[in-house]
Formats: C-alpha cells, sequence, structure tokens
C-alpha cells in the first residue's frame, strides 16, 4: 500500500477552537448537533476516514467543567503553544471603538488584571495564528440579525472584521457558511472539505466572492423549491395554510442563493418554504434589512406573479386535460370475448 | 428546633473556598458564576452571576413592522427560540 500510494502530507491533528461568544444566539452550535453528512460525533471520535485527529473545543459541546479548564486551550494558543487549528467563529463582531467605558461582548477574563477579554481580543490574538478561520452563521459571515439598522453595537461580519482579503496561515480565505441558523450538514460537510484538505488530500474548497462554499450557495431557494412548480403554473397561496406558492404572502426563495428547500433541514426533512414557511432570506449579506417587512410580498414579486399569471393559467388548463388522459387506462384492457390491442399475428418487421 | 440548635453549635470552623465558572460550559448564553462556598458547613456564602453580552433587541426593534417582531426575537436564544416568538406576539 505505501509503497503505491503517495502519502498525503498534511496535519495528523487538528484542533477546533470554537467561539461563540459573537453576538450571537449560540443557535449554529445547537443547529450542527444535528448535523448526518457527516454527525460532528463521527468527525470528532475518528469515524470519518482520511480526517485528521480532530479536538473539538466547543462551549455547549465540551466535556470539560467550563471556566478555566475550558478556556485552557484558547488560552494555550493565544501564547502560541497550540496549533495548528481551525478557528470557528459565531455571532457577529461588535465595535469595541464605541463601547464607552464598557465592552459588548467578553470571553473569559484577563488572568492578571480580572478585566474581561473582549471578542475582538481574541479574534485579534487567534486569527492571525488560525491555520484556517470559519465564520458559522449570518451573524459571523455578514453580521445578521445584531446588525440590523438601529442596532447599538455596530456590529459587523468577521470579514468586515479582519478584512475581505484576509488570509488565514493555511493560505485559506475566511470561510463563511451562513444560515440563520447554519443548516447543520452544510458546516459539517464544509468543515470536512477544510479538514481534508488540512490532512493534504483535498484541495481548498471553491468559494465564491461572498466566501460562500460555491457548491452549497450556487443556487437559488426557488431553483430547488418544492413549490416552483406552482409558480410556473401562475397558482399562489393567498395565505398561509395552502400548500401552493408562496411568493405573493412574502416569499423570497427566488432571488435568495441557498440549498435548503433541496437538502432539507433535519436528514432530509424539511427546507423552509417546502414546508409553508416564507424564505426571510437569513443566508444574505443584506439580512434582514433588505428583506423587511418579512410578510409583504417583495417588490419583484408583483410583476413576476402579475406576467407569469396569463400563461400559468392557460398552461395549467392545458396540463389539466392531459392529466385526466394520463389517469384513464388503454380501452383494450378488458375481460370481454375479444382481443381489441390491435395484435395481427401476420404482421412481421 | 433541637436538630438545629445542636448544629449550630457544631459549626465546623469554616474555610472559604472561591469557585469561578466562566464561561459555563454545555448550556447557550455568555454566562459566568462567581460563588465563594463553605464546604466544611455546606453553605455558599456568596454567589454572583454575570452575563457579559449585550446585543441591544430592544433598541433595534424599535420602529420596526411588528409582524416581523416573531422573526427578530426567535434569534434571542439557539434553544428556545420558540419562547421568545410567542412572546413577541
Amino acid at each position: 500500500m505505501t509503497a503505491t500510494m503517495p502519502q498525503p502530507h498534511g496535519f495528523d491533528e487538528m484542533h477546533i477552537l470554537w467561539i461563540s461568544e459573537g453576538m450571537s444566539c449560540d443557535g449554529d452550535t445547537v443547529s450542527v448537533t444535528a448535523a448526518s453528512q457527516p454527525p460532528i460525533e463521527d468527525v470528532v471520535l475518528g469515524l470519518v476516514p482520511g480526517l485528521p485527529t480532530v479536538h473539538l473545543h466547543n462551549k455547549v459541546l465540551s466535556p470539560t467543567l467550563g471556566g478555566e479548564e475550558f478556556l485552557a486551550p484558547f488560552r494555550a494558543a493565544a501564547r502560541n503553544e497550540l496549533e495548528p487549528f481551525i478557528l470557528v467563529i459565531e455571532g457577529s463582531i461588535p465595535n469595541e471603538n464605541i463601547n464607552g467605558n464598557g465592552y459588548w461582548t467578553s470571553f473569559g477574563n484577563d488572568l492578571e488584571t480580572g478585566e474581561p477579554l473582549t471578542l475582538n481580543w481574541w479574534i485579534d490574538q487567534l486569527a492571525p495564528k488560525a491555520w484556517a478561520v470559519v465564520a458559522i452563521g449570518t451573524c459571523a459571515a455578514y453580521g445578521g440579525i445584531h446588525a440590523m439598522a438601529g442596532n447599538p453595537t455596530g456590529c459587523m461580519g468577521l470579514a468586515d472584521y479582519l478584512g475581505w482579503d484576509f488570509k488565514s496561515k493555511g493560505a485559506l480565505p475566511i470561510v463563511n457558511i451562513p444560515g440563520c441558523p447554519v443548516q447543520p450538514d452544510n458546516f459539517m460537510e464544509t468543515l470536512t472539505w477544510v479538514l481534508y484538505h488540512a490532512a493534504g488530500s483535498a484541495p481548498p474548497p471553491p468559494l465564491d466572492e461572498l466566501l460562500r462554499p460555491q457548491w452549497i450557495f450556487g443556487k437559488t431557494v426557488h431553483e430547488g423549491c418544492d413549490r416552483a412548480g406552482y409558480y410556473e403554473q401562475g397558482d399562489f397561496a393567498k395565505d398561509y395554510n395552502s400548500p401552493k406558492c408562496q411568493a405573493k404572502v412574502g416569499c423570497w426563495g427566488p432571488v435568495v442563493n441557498c440549498n435548503v428547500p433541496k437538502r432539507g433541514w433535519m436528514g432530509g426533512v424539511g427546507g423552509c418554504p417546502n414546508v409553508g414557511g416564507i424564505c426571510i432570506a437569513c443566508t444574505m449579506p443584506g439580512f434582514p434589512d433588505k428583506f423587511m417587512p418579512f410578510m409583504d410580498m417583495p417588490p419583484g414579486g408583483s410583476l413576476s406573479s402579475m406576467i407569469v399569471k396569463p400563461y400559468g393559467a392557460f398552461i395549467r388548463r392545458m396540463r389539466g386535460i392531459t392529466n385526466a388522459t394520463a389517469n384513464r387506462e388503454p380501452k383494450w384492457r378488458h375481460n370481454r370475448k375479444a382481443l381489441t390491442s390491435g395484435y395481427n399475428p401476420r404482421w412481421r418487421p | 428546633m433541637t436538630a438545629t440548635e445542636q448544629a449550630k453549635t457544631r459549626r465546623k470552623p469554616g474555610q472559604i473556598v472561591e469557585m469561578v465558572w466562566d464561561p459555563i460550559t454545555r448550556i447557550i448564553g455568555n454566562l459566568g458564576l462567581y460563588t465563594k462556598i463553605d464546604f466544611a458547613n455546606r453553605e455558599v456564602t456568596e454567589c454572583h452571576s454575570t452575563s457579559s453580552l449585550f446585543r441591544g433587541y430592544s433598541v433595534f426593534m424599535k420602529g420596526k413592522d411588528p409582524r416581523d417582531a416573531g422573526f427578530i426575537t426567535s434569534r434571542i436564544c439557539g434553544i428556545c427560540g420558540d419562547n421568545h416568538t410567542t412572546c413577541s406576539v
């Protein structure tokens, strides 16, 4: 084996330092526990072939007693005593330049002064040392809910803080995996790709100009939606009880990059518009302000639904006729004393 | 009564231990606990909790469409989003 297969040159071990102390609700951590492609347990337990041994340091999933025991690997990394590691940031980054005399969010205290260490301090320490930097969820990627108009913290996405041209020690840009919360398998799949890259057996993950994985965010919600056929036939829901296309009751699906209707949520089940939830565009950089009020029809929706209506109404009727025909068996399937199938015993090819 | 009086008289010399958990793990949110515990007498003599995070939901929700409230407040917590949605109605 070793003689014929070239050994990949990469890391055998990788720490994942996951800080959810941004402006977040930790919902992305909770979401990721539902992943199955692959499950985070399998990655941590080393059940996925070819991955480096992963040491996960995540507040919610930590087996430690908390406090200093939990903070130890983060402090070690800040002192250059722990590497290599992937830095995962959850939650938007507040602007600590405008915090007055206080702070917006902290993660542990300074051991000498006892003062809180802000998230921004940790990012300044850890991001330059990290082999890769991953932003999980829309908050960390672009700012999200906490960065909406009228917010007092001036918070922003990780790329807004570190710079969009930031490159980690492993020469990777920030990897953004938006979603509010992130779709569990979208994150685990991308993390697994990054880990295979760390192991030396995969190229870097392809990202678009907004640093999202191309294969996940390259299509719109509408292009993968179970209800998109209703749109084509000009058949729209008038309220939220309808199984039809929700474009006229506030769904932003036609203009939102997200694969959730195709992928489902847990175990392939769900996917917001598939199960009656309007798409509020939670994966988008412009979320939430550019899509509010969520329950009003998107401005472009009135035009496109008006144009598709006459075509859809006509096509729907035509298809109804064809469908009725297709639902009838051919007339030669009967139990009478004659064969009416058109069989000709003298016919030769 | 007698039992408590006896216990009081038998109070051991206290040895107060300072115990701190910040952040608390296995739970959502920035929670820290700062305690002083007298283990010999099974007593928590001092306990302070802190949540070192300010996002300002009540600030940035001002002036928004009321129908959007549920979509926004559900993002307060990653576990109990449904409670915050319901409370916003």
